[in-house]
């Protein structure tokens, strides 16, 4: 029984392979909270951050002062954060209060359908934050949020925009 | 042998998943492909033994949970794919020679389950979720599972709410053309509500129902600062259970039950159960002001076939449901105001609640997170008229946050969820902060909620009921504090209490205090060791409390109040996460995303590896 339970939990970790920095950013279309369509393919050439987050969750509230504070030191460089938001239709007007009380101007898209975070998320864990480099491939994905965080984001995007990819993955691990 | 086997299996298809992805991107840049998994073994623990046994604890055993997802991007198309997975070990046991096989895995024999089931015994395996989506800046179609909402979801919502542990999507086709400034929505299909829980125990697994939905939905953005739509949607549910040709209801009792596709099928010959249309309008900043309305009529014209919450006399009554909101941002303040009016509209969901999800949601404008047994029946009101009005005040902007807020609602619902025999007016007012600052964050909330019950004058009550039903008082407080503690460490808290308060009801509830705590010790992103702590003594609760339960002897023969358990959680690279729980938590009632549900309790160990790769 024990073998068999240890059996399965290797099976896991041995799944554990490290991420691969080759993977095409999957595209999508999504509206903001001021009606705007966005695609994201439009942005290529730019670093993007696309950080998923609900009004209901307590540490993507805790972490969208530092991704407001990265935005505004790097957008002239070419930064881009696209927050998402995963609440569902229902809550659909919440969410712009919230950004506005709060002063972030990174720009909002709503995923009210889950279309997104579906392909992007399929595991539970809120907030959920994906970068993704000037060529358009994912550079680094990351569950949750701890204080600290923030730091190794802010020197991932660096490396990113200097275009040092290896630097980049060094500074994700 | 079959758990040999099992095992072996399951390693195999890893193996084979990693082999795949480690051949692909390198030869075509064009294509990638990534994968998920998220493995979860329970323990669970029952303080439960057999007459005659009390040394032997066979209701005790081991659940296994597995959810595989596959993406891959070839141009402007992307393949996913989610495969769930659960086993259960030690749930058998020899009783006088016979084998006893404990909470069965499955619950419908036959053939429920649509795509695979190729697991032998106490062991399920399902291909969830498949799709293909296009996506290009004009067209996004997708052949396979999709989620769809329209306009605020009081006529369509069906998404993924993984704070309650649901998933229902449409299996069809989804389309979305957005030709200029317009989006074209359509929908049809069956829907497919997910079979394996990640979050609670897997029993009877019941397959799906094939209910099926169609919808059209055209909005014009930007007409000047205008935004208009309109939207209809259709809804067959299966309903015909017993009408199949002699001799194919015994050999395929899946079919029978109303289970597969076939049976979706064929109720697409029938009138449909009902026919929602709407509107919606959302006026950007004019006056200074965001504005948004929604009306939508609900039409059934199958009769009977779906039942009405409201009874029989409101089996041809038309439902409808409105909401508007208003946002304004004067100087440091925002003021969202919201108000809606919902009659005999749940009915399009009253086949849907053994199945736990619900296919249009309306705005609930209440604080969720403090529903309990007794307001959860205010969320799914059939004739309920309310208004929230939320004050924030942006004292240090992006730092200190105060706000105020106030819920009103007339619940004219009587209904059988309803733990009060008369109309109430329900009265919720709020107030919180938020602290951002730095790496230190408090975010505070507590309200207090009332149900004045209304007038008994036309109601027929319980013999000895008194005239004044009194009033259901709830006071709560939650507050979350993050704080540093220098060098890579950190203390997160999260706190919640709650005091009820029953006004008068047939079954006379107990008034209780229920309180939840996770106090939380972290080493940067890698390591984290959280304690939490239960306490509950409402008697609606069904689970056994597991800490000290000898300091609590004047709880007699009742369940013990006290919970605690301990996680440790490890994060070795950004994409993956261990944790090892011990421990108990309180069942109890628990509201997301506008709809409820009743979660057990747990005691007992579990380990879970969740990842990206």
């Amino acid at each position: 029984m024990i073998r068999s339970l240890a059996a399965l939990v290797l099976t896991g970790l041995l799944a554990s392979t490290p991420a691969l920095a080759a993977d095409k950013a999957t595209d999508f279309t999504l509206r903001d909270i001021d009606g705007q369509s966005l695609t994201l393919s439009s942005l290529e050439g730019k670093v993007v951050l696309l950080s998923f987050w609900a009004t209901w969750c307590g540490p993507c509230k805790e972490e969208m002062p530092h991704l407001q504070k990265m935005y505004a030191a790097k957008k002239a460089e070419g930064f881009e954060v696209l927050s998402i938001s995963t609440d569902d239709a229902r809550s659909a007007s919440r969410v712009k209060p919230y950004i506005k009380k709060m002063g972030y101007d990174f720009r909002v898209l709503l995923d009210k359908e889950s279309k997104v975070i579906g392909t992007y998320n399929p595991a539970k864990t809120l907030p959920y934050t994906v970068v993704i480099d000037k060529a358009g491939e994912i550079a680094h994905v990351a569950s949750g949020y701890n204080p600290g965080d923030e730091e190794k984001l802010a020197e991932l995007v660096d490396q990113l925009l200097e275009g040092k990819a290896a630097e980049a993955e060094a500074a994700a691990e | 042998m079959l758990t040999r086997l099992y095992l072996a299996g399951l390693a195999a298809v890893t193996a084979v998943s990693g082999a795949a992805y480690a051949q692909d991107a390198p030869e075509d840049e064009s294509v990638s492909a990534s994968f998920t998994n998220d493995l979860e073994v329970r323990y669970w623990q029952k303080d439960q033994r057999l007459p005659g046994y009390p040394d032997r604890p066979v209701f005790n055993y081991v659940e296994q949970v597995n959810r595989f997802t596959a993406s891959t991007t070839a141009g402007a198309w992307t393949f996913d794919a989610q495969v769930d997975e659960v086993a259960l070990f030690a749930n058998r046991y020899r009783l006088d020679g016979v084998l006893i096989a404990e909470n069965p895995l499955v619950g419908q024999p036959g053939e429920p389950f649509p795509i695979l089931n190729v697991m032998p015994g106490d062991s399920y395996a399902n291909l969830e979720k498949v799709r293909a989506t296009y996506e290009s800046e004009k067209l996004s179609l997708t052949l396979g599972d999709a989620y769809v909402a329209f306009g605020r979801g009081m006529a369509l919502n069906l998404n993924r709410n993984v704070d309650i542990d649901l998933d229902t999507s449409v299996q069809g086709v989804k389309g979305v053309w957005r030709p200029g400034a317009w989006d074209v929505t359509f929908v049809g299909g069956q829907l497919n509500r997910q079979q394996v829980f990640q979050d609670n125990p897997n029993l009877d697994i019941p397959g799906d129902k094939r209910h099926s939905v169609f919808g059209l939905r055209g909005e014009r953005f930007g007409l000047g600062p205008a935004n208009l739509g309109a939207h209809v949607v259709s809804y067959n549910f299966v309903t015909q259970f017993d009408d199949l040709p002699r001799g194919v209801a015994e050999s395929r009792p899946g079919l029978a039950a109303g289970y597969g596709w076939e049976a979706g099928a064929r109720e697409l010959a029938t009138t449909p159960d009902a026919i929602v249309g709407g509107a919606t309008a959302e006026l950007i900043g004019v006056g200074g002001i965001d504005w948004y309305a929604e009306g939508d009529v609900f039409g059934f014209p199958a009769g009977t076939d779906l039942p009405s919450p409201l009874g029989d006399d409101a089996e041809r009554d038309l439902g409808y449901a409105a909401y508007v909101s208003a946002v304004a941002y004067p100087g440091k303040f925002v003021v969202l105001i919201e108000g809606k009016r919902y009659y005999h509209a749940e009915r399009v969901s009253a086949l849907l609640t053994p199945e736990l999800y619900e296919v249009a949601i309306a705005p609930t404008l209440e604080y969720e997170r403090a529903v309990t047994e007794d307001s959860g029946a205010a969320l799914n009101s059939n004739d309920m008229t309310g208004g929230f009005i939320q004050v924030d005040w942006a004292a240090i902007p992006g730092t200190f946050v105060p706000y105020v807020s106030t819920a009103v609602f007339r619940d004219s619902d009587v209904g059988p969820l309803n733990f009060s025999d008369a109309p109430e007016t329900i009265v919720h007012p709020l107030m919180g902060f938020e602290l951002l600052n730095g790496e230190t964050a408090v975010l505070f909330n507590m309200g207090r909620r009332m149900d004045i019950r209304g007038s008994t004058d036309e109601i027929e009550l319980w013999e000895g009921a008194p005239d004044d039903l009194g009033t259901d008082i709830q006071t709560h407080a939650d507050v979350i504090i993050q704080v540093p503690l220098g060098g890579p460490y950190y203390l997160n808290a999260n706190l919640a209490a709650e005091h009820y308060q029953w006004g008068v009801n047939e079954f006379q509830q107990e008034d209780y205090v229920e309180s939840e705590t996770s106090v939380t010790l972290g080493w940067g992103s890698r390591v984290a060791f959280t304690w939490f702590t239960d306490y509950t003594t409402n008697p609606l609760v069904t689970s056994a409390g597991n800490l000290f339960p000898s300091a609590f002897p004047e709880f007699g023969d009742r369940e013990k109040p006290l919970y605690g358990a301990a996680e440790l959680q490890v994060k070795p690279t950004p994409a993956w996460t261990i944790k090892a729980f011990y421990g108990g938590y309180k069942a109890g009632i628990r509201c997301s995303g506008g709809q409820c549900r009743q979660l057990p309790g747990f005691e007992g160990a579990r380990m879970s590896v969740t990842g990206s790769f």
